[in-house]
Order: C-alpha cells, then sequence, then structure tokens
C-alpha cells in the first residue's frame, strides 16, 4: 500500500493526465453543442501534451543549449518539448478546420447542436 | 463604444506592432540558439497582425494581405523547405542533409551557425504567419 | 538514384500539392495535367521501388545523413512498396476520373484545392506505409486524417459539410490515443525508432507489462476509429455517401487501408508476434473484425442509396482484413494483405460506378435506377464484376484473398477456426443478397424515368473503371506476382 502510494505520489502527472484525457474524451462524446465537442478535442490533446512534455523533465535538469551560453549539469529531455511543438500544430490545424466547418454548419443549420442538425438532416433528406 | 471607435487603443496598437514583429522574427532566427523557432515566431508575427485587424477593421487587414497572396506565400514557404531539403541529394547526400552542401556550419552558440537550419526555420516562419493569419480572416469573415 | 527513391516520392507529391496554388494563379486549367503528370511520376517511381525491394531487399533510408536512432529513418520494405504502388496507381486513376467529374460536383472556386488535397494525402500515404519512424507516421497520420474530410467537405452543401464534420470530430477523438500511444512506448523505451524501440520493448515488458497493454489499446482505438473497424465506423456511410465520387473513392479504397497498414506496422514491429500472442489484442480483434463482417453486410442489406450500401459493405471489408490479421497465421495474413490490393481496387471502382451513375442520372436511389445497365452496359457490367468479387466468385480478385483468409483460419484450427470459416461464407452470400437486387434492377428493371444527362459518358469517365475491371479479372486470374510479395511480407510481419 505504501509503496502503491508512494509510486502515485511520484508519477501524480500520468495520473492527472490521464484524468484530464478523459474529461476531453468524455466532454466530446457527451455534448451535443458542436462548439463543446470542439473544446474537449482540445482538453484531451492538452493533456497528452502535458503527460509528453512531462516526461522529458529532470529534475533540477538545465535548458539543453550547447555552446556559448550552456550551462553544465543534467539536462532536460529537449525531444518531447520538440515533438510536442508538432503535435501543437496537428492540434491547432484540427481546431481551425473545426472551427471553419463549425461556421458553415451554422450556415446552412443555423444552429450549433448537433442533435438538432442531425434531426434537420433527415427532414430534408 | 465600438473597438474601432477607440483612439488610446489605435495609436497603442500602431505603436506596439512593430516590435512585436520585430520580436518575432528574433525569435525566427534564434531558433537554432534558444528555445523558439519557426513556428513560435511564426506565430507571434501573426498575432500582431491579428492585433492590427482586430483593433482596426478585418477588410482593412484583409487589404494588406489578401487571400490569393496568403495562399502563395504560404506555398513559397513550403516550397522552399522543400527546395532546401532537395540541396542535399544535389550533393549526393540525402534529402535534408546539412553540413555538405557548402553552407558554412559557423560556431555553435553564434547566429551564423547551424547550416541549414536558420534557412528552414525562416521558411517555416512565413509559412506559419500567413497560415495563422489567413485562418483569422476566414473565420471572421461574414459570409 | 534509385537509392533516393523512397523519399523522392513523397517529396514530389507534397511539393506538388504546395505548387498546386501557384499553378492556379498562373493558368488554372493546367492543374489537373501537372497533377497527373506528377502523380504519374510517383507511380512509375514506386513500381521501379518495388522492382528494387523484390530483387535487392529492403532500402533504409536516413533523412539529413542521420543514421537511427537519432535520425529519421525510412524504410522500403515489401509491405510499404507494395503499398506504395497500390497508392499512387489508384491515386492516378481517380485523378483521371475527376478530370471531368468534379466539374460538376464541386464549385469553381474550391476545384484547384481538390487537386492540392489528392496530392497531400497521397504523398502523406506513401509516407505512412514506408516511414519506420513512430513520430513520423504520426505526423503522416494527421495529414491524411485532415485532408479526409476536407475531401469530403469540398463538395460544400449541408449533407457534406455535416458528415466532414462529423468524420473529422471522430478522427481527431482517435490521434489523441496514437499520439498517447506513443508516448507511452517512449516512456518506456526511450526511442521513436520501431526496429529500436521494438528490441526494447521486449526487455522491459516484463517490467512495464500494463504500460506496453495499454498502449497497445490506445494504438488499436485510435487506427481502429480512422479505418472503421466495426463499432468506430459510424462516420463511414455519411462520409462516403456525402462525398464527390472520387473523393469516395480515394477515401474508400486507400485511406482506410493505409492506417490498417499502419497499425500493422506499430504492432507487429513493436512488440513481435509472440508478445502479441499472450495479450487479449487478437481476441478483441477478431470479435470486432467478425461483428463488423456480419454487421455492414446485414446493414447494407437495406440501403436506398447506391453510394450508401457499396459504403457500408466497406465496413465488412475491413472486417476481412482484420479478421485476416489478426488470425496470425501466415495464410491469414497474406490473404489479409492480398485483400488490401484487391478490396482498393474493387471498392474504388464501384464508387466510380456509381459516380458515372449519378453523372448521368443525377439520381443515386437504388428504386430509381431500373434498367440503367441497359443505357450504360459498360459501366454497369464493371459494377456487376466488382460485385461478383467481392462476393468471392472464382476467377475474380476478391475470391483469391477471401480463399488465404478461409485456409488461415482452417490453418488456425479447432471450432473456431470452423466458425471464422462460417463467418466468411455467410457474409459473401449475404454480400450476393444485396449486391444482386441492384444488378438484377439494372440488368431486368423497366425504363428509368429520369432522363440522362449525356448520350454517351466522356472517355475519362470511363477509361478509370476499364482499367480497374481489368485488373480484377487479371489479378483474379494471375495473382501470382501480388500473392508472392504478400506472402513475403506476411512471413516478415510474423518473423519466420
Amino acid at each position: 500500500m505504501a509503496e502503491a502510494l508512494a509510486a502515485l505520489g511520484q508519477n501524480y502527472f500520468f495520473y492527472y493526465a490521464l484524468i484530464l484525457f478523459m474529461v476531453g474524451f468524455y466532454t466530446t462524446l457527451s455534448h451535443s453543442n458542436i462548439l463543446k465537442k470542439i473544446i474537449g478535442i482540445n482538453i484531451m490533446e492538452t493533456s497528452i501534451f502535458l503527460f509528453f512534455v512531462a516526461l522529458g523533465y529532470v529534475e533540477g535538469g538545465q535548458a539543453p543549449i550547447m555552446g556559448r551560453g550552456a550551462e553544465g549539469g543534467p539536462y532536460m529531455n529537449p525531444l518531447p518539448s520538440a515533438l510536442i511543438l508538432t503535435g501543437i500544430v496537428v492540434s491547432v490545424s484540427i481546431t481551425a478546420f473545426a472551427l471553419a466547418l463549425m461556421v458553415k454548419l451554422y450556415h446552412f443549420y443555423g444552429t450549433l447542436d448537433a442533435d438538432e442538425i442531425v434531426m434537420l438532416r433527415g427532414e430534408r433528406q | 463604444m465600438r473597438m474601432q471607435e477607440i483612439l488610446i487603443l489605435k495609436i497603442v496598437v500602431r505603436f506596439v506592432i512593430p516590435f512585436i514583429q520585430v520580436y518575432g522574427f528574433y525569435v525566427i532566427t534564434a531558433g537554432h540558439l534558444s528555445p523558439g523557432g519557426g513556428f513560435a515566431g511564426g506565430t507571434i508575427v501573426a498575432a500582431s497582425m491579428v492585433l492590427y485587424a482586430l483593433t482596426f477593421d478585418a477588410s482593412q487587414g484583409l487589404e494588406k494581405l489578401s487571400h490569393e497572396r496568403a495562399s502563395l506565400f504560404e506555398s513559397l514557404g513550403a516550397i522552399w523547405y522543400v527546395a532546401l531539403g532537395f540541396l542535399g541529394i544535389l550533393v549526393g547526400g540525402n534529402f535534408l542533409t546539412n553540413g555538405q552542401i557548402g553552407i558554412p556550419l559557423g560556431t555553435p552558440g553564434y547566429l551564423i551557425s547551424g547550416g541549414l537550419i536558420p534557412l528552414l526555420s525562416f521558411g517555416i516562419g512565413i509559412k506559419v504567419a500567413v497560415t495563422v493569419v489567413s485562418l483569422y480572416y476566414s473565420l471572421v469573415e461574414e459570409d | 538514384m534509385i537509392y533516393q527513391l523512397p523519399v523522392l516520392i513523397v517529396v514530389q507529391l507534397l511539393l506538388g500539392s504546395f505548387l498546386m496554388p501557384i499553378v492556379g494563379r498562373i493558368r488554372n486549367q493546367l492543374i489537373p495535367h501537372i497533377s497527373l503528370f506528377l502523380m504519374g511520376l510517383a507511380n512509375v517511381f514506386s513500381i521501379i521501388l518495388l522492382f528494387r525491394v523484390v530483387r535487392e531487399g529492403n532500402i533504409h533510408y536516413h533523412l539529413g545523413n542521420w543514421a537511427p536512432p537519432w535520425g529519421i529513418e525510412i524504410v522500403a520494405d515489401l509491405l510499404g512498396a507494395y503499398m506504395a504502388v497500390i497508392i499512387t496507381g489508384i491515386s492516378f486513376l481517380v485523378l483521371v476520373f475527376a478530370w471531368r467529374d468534379i466539374q460538376r460536383e464541386i464549385n469553381y472556386a474550391l476545384r484547384g484545392w481538390f487537386y492540392t488535397l489528392v496530392l497531400l494525402i497521397s504523398g502523406a500515404m506513401v509516407g505512412m506505409v514506408l516511414t519506420n519512424d513512430l513520430f513520423n507516421l504520426y505526423v503522416m497520420v494527421e495529414i491524411v486524417s485532415l485532408c479526409g474530410p476536407a475531401l469530403v467537405a469540398i463538395r460544400n452543401n449541408r449533407l457534406a459539410v455535416e458528415a466532414g464534420f462529423k468524420y473529422l470530430v471522430m478522427i481527431a477523438l482517435g490521434s489523441g490515443p496514437i499520439l498517447f500511444g506513443i508516448a507511452l512506448i517512449y516512456m518506456i523505451t526511450g526511442h521513436l525508432n520501431m526496429t529500436f524501440a521494438g528490441q526494447e520493448v521486449l526487455n522491459v515488458i516484463h517490467e512495464y507489462p500494463r504500460v506496453a497493454l495499454l498502449a497497445q489499446a490506445f494504438f488499436i482505438v485510435g487506427f481502429g476509429v480512422k479505418a472503421a473497424l466495426f463499432p468506430l465506423h459510424v462516420w463511414l456511410p455519411d462520409a462516403y455517401t456525402s462525398a464527390p465520387s472520387p473523393s469516395s473513392a480515394l477515401l474508400a479504397g486507400l485511406a482506410a487501408k493505409v492506417y490498417i497498414v499502419g497499425l500493422t506496422r506499430v504492432l507487429f514491429n513493436l512488440y513481435g508476434i509472440d508478445v502479441l500472442a499472450t495479450t487479449p489484442l487478437f481476441t478483441i480483434l477478431k470479435v470486432m473484425a467478425v461483428a463488423g463482417i456480419i454487421m455492414g453486410s446485414i446493414m447494407a442489406l437495406n440501403q436506398k442509396d447506391i453510394k450508401r450500401l457499396v459504403a457500408y459493405s466497406s465496413v465488412a471489408q475491413i472486417g476481412y482484413i482484420f479478421l485476416g490479421l489478426s488470425l496470425a497465421t501466415g495464410f491469414s495474413v497474406t490473404g489479409a494483405i492480398l485483400h488490401i490490393l484487391n478490396h482498393a481496387l474493387i471498392k474504388s471502382m464501384m464508387f466510380l460506378c456509381c459516380g458515372v451513375i449519378i453523372y448521368q442520372k443525377k439520381t443515386s436511389n437504388v428504386d430509381e435506377l431500373g434498367g440503367v445497365g441497359k443505357e450504360f452496359p459498360i459501366t454497369m457490367i464493371c459494377f456487376g464484376i466488382g460485385a461478383f468479387a467481392m462476393v468471392g466468385i472464382p476467377m475474380l480478385n476478391g475470391f483469391i484473398s477471401k480463399w488465404y483468409i478461409s485456409l488461415g483460419a482452417l490453418e488456425y484450427g479447432g471450432l473456431a477456426g470452423l466458425m471464422y470459416l462460417l463467418v466468411i461464407i455467410i457474409s459473401s452470400l449475404l454480400n450476393g443478397l444485396y449486391y444482386l437486387p441492384v444488378l438484377i434492377k439494372a440488368f431486368l428493371g423497366g425504363d428509368s424515368q429520369k432522363e440522362t444527362v449525356f448520350d454517351k459518358a466522356p472517355i475519362t469517365l470511363i477509361l478509370p473503371i476499364v482499367i480497374l475491371a481489368a485488373g480484377i479479372i487479371i489479378l483474379g486470374l494471375l495473382p501470382f506476382v501480388p500473392l508472392q510479395i504478400a506472402a513475403d511480407a506476411a512471413q516478415h510481419l510474423l518473423g519466420q
């Protein structure tokens, strides 16, 4: 029990990321408002970014700068941060694309409620 | 009161925009020396242009950077990247080869170093800045 | 030069997609020509690559001369080169078809963007099947994922935009788990290169069995959503129905398959068959695949829209591929890899046939299509060939892959193997049940009430369909070359 608690304390950010991931996933699936769905996707992706960046953290580490201005000593792992920058780009593209489609949907259906849109779609088909 | 009518805001924004842009270009050009680079710097430059469109008017902003010109710059940024990548193949190495292609590598830690990398982040910076701005305009437009 | 091919194929397609907006500014009419040229070139390159890989073995390409595990590695192995040929070939035929078709389906202002998207998605698909780097794989997956909804929503009407949005949300929900899985793998191995990570997983699997299992689950959910594995397929019918026909052909024929290849690579390269056999993964996949095979066919039974019918049958066919992979015997994996090719040919051809019918009749309702077989014999005969190949009539290519998957089921053995065989047979009967009414109505039904738009369909619409139908028959009679490649690739995957 004590071991499990110690492991929990040491790796608390894993659990935090997982909880955040589930919050995002649940928000996307449960809310019928399209904007909330997009927010849910963003929360989900942010949780993964948090998790990935936290992997690269080294206790007491310096920023990994080589050559002039280098401080020496243990360095942070720069790879997760670099990868997550790409992940953020992807997340921004998904969000922007979803927002653009949302504007179009509002233009076509006059509502942002996914359930109503499905009903409207069925009527006119 | 509409945002467009606030005089203080207009003057302050006019004053601030050049500084934001200079900082953005600094982040782009120092991408191989410090955290930052093409994407971060490009977003900062784009933020300045979005700020302009927010305080003045989206249509005025659009005059400065129309959709056609934006898509042209986006393409050019990406093509610039690919073309630099092909330089590596031309000298007999692999795609995106750095070092052998004749661009001086310089001393690590100084502005002129890293060979290909500052040039690549320049292309990325332009593409990202233009893309973010045109995303903003396409969402703001009412049609 | 041949050594540079793996990266050249990807880069020239991506470069082409960036060039298109500039070409559009200079001369709009040039866009189809240039994109056709680039895609054809990519196809030639992929065929040369496949020859070279078959003759002399894999090509390991290190981007920027950085050797793995530090640099990004591109590996052109049998499976990758084989997929590259399929992707570029079918994209080329779809582009030929799109030449005339999109003039009716897409607004003038958006036509140039269609070519941009097609070049981008095919470049990313080739990149996805060739890369050996987990994060590079993720980036390519995301490009394909973002192009998919765009290709659906480009039709710009209320149905297409709604379907595109649903597709986008589902696919974004899929990309989260994939990235999480990659993060977990990176956490326990410290590598992103699949070869190195795979070796490291074997060392640490006893230390972190649950993390490895969790990563596996994330990969299945993520790729499963994108590939429309059965309970996660809800976006598929709407998306394929409302997309322009060339987009449907691309998405159904290629995009769904590419995710399956991605999943196969990740699972088999990272964990290896021995570790996979100890986890419940294959059981879960088998259940989902069997459910997909049966439910997809049943749902296709009462569809009135011809495109929706073909779309639902995709769910069943993807079930076949997953069943073949999850049985994990030599024959079944061979069958699954072969079925990727066969289904890509059949499904894109059927969607293109639907495109011709909709182009001519302006309706997609099966009831209104009586007698179209007499009006457009070539199109409907090709549709019939596709339908029979899907059912699995001997002499057509669908038969070969189904035969191999069935052999795999027998090789799997026991009562379960017989049950899988039964599922395949039942599903083939169901396939016949929903395709035959369409064909009977088309050839024997009364004359259609709808006016025909043109007397003859343009040659660029017919030619791709005829080529694909010829491919179906030729591969049905002489399947030796792809069969040999698929068998070798399967052996490599199973590590025998």
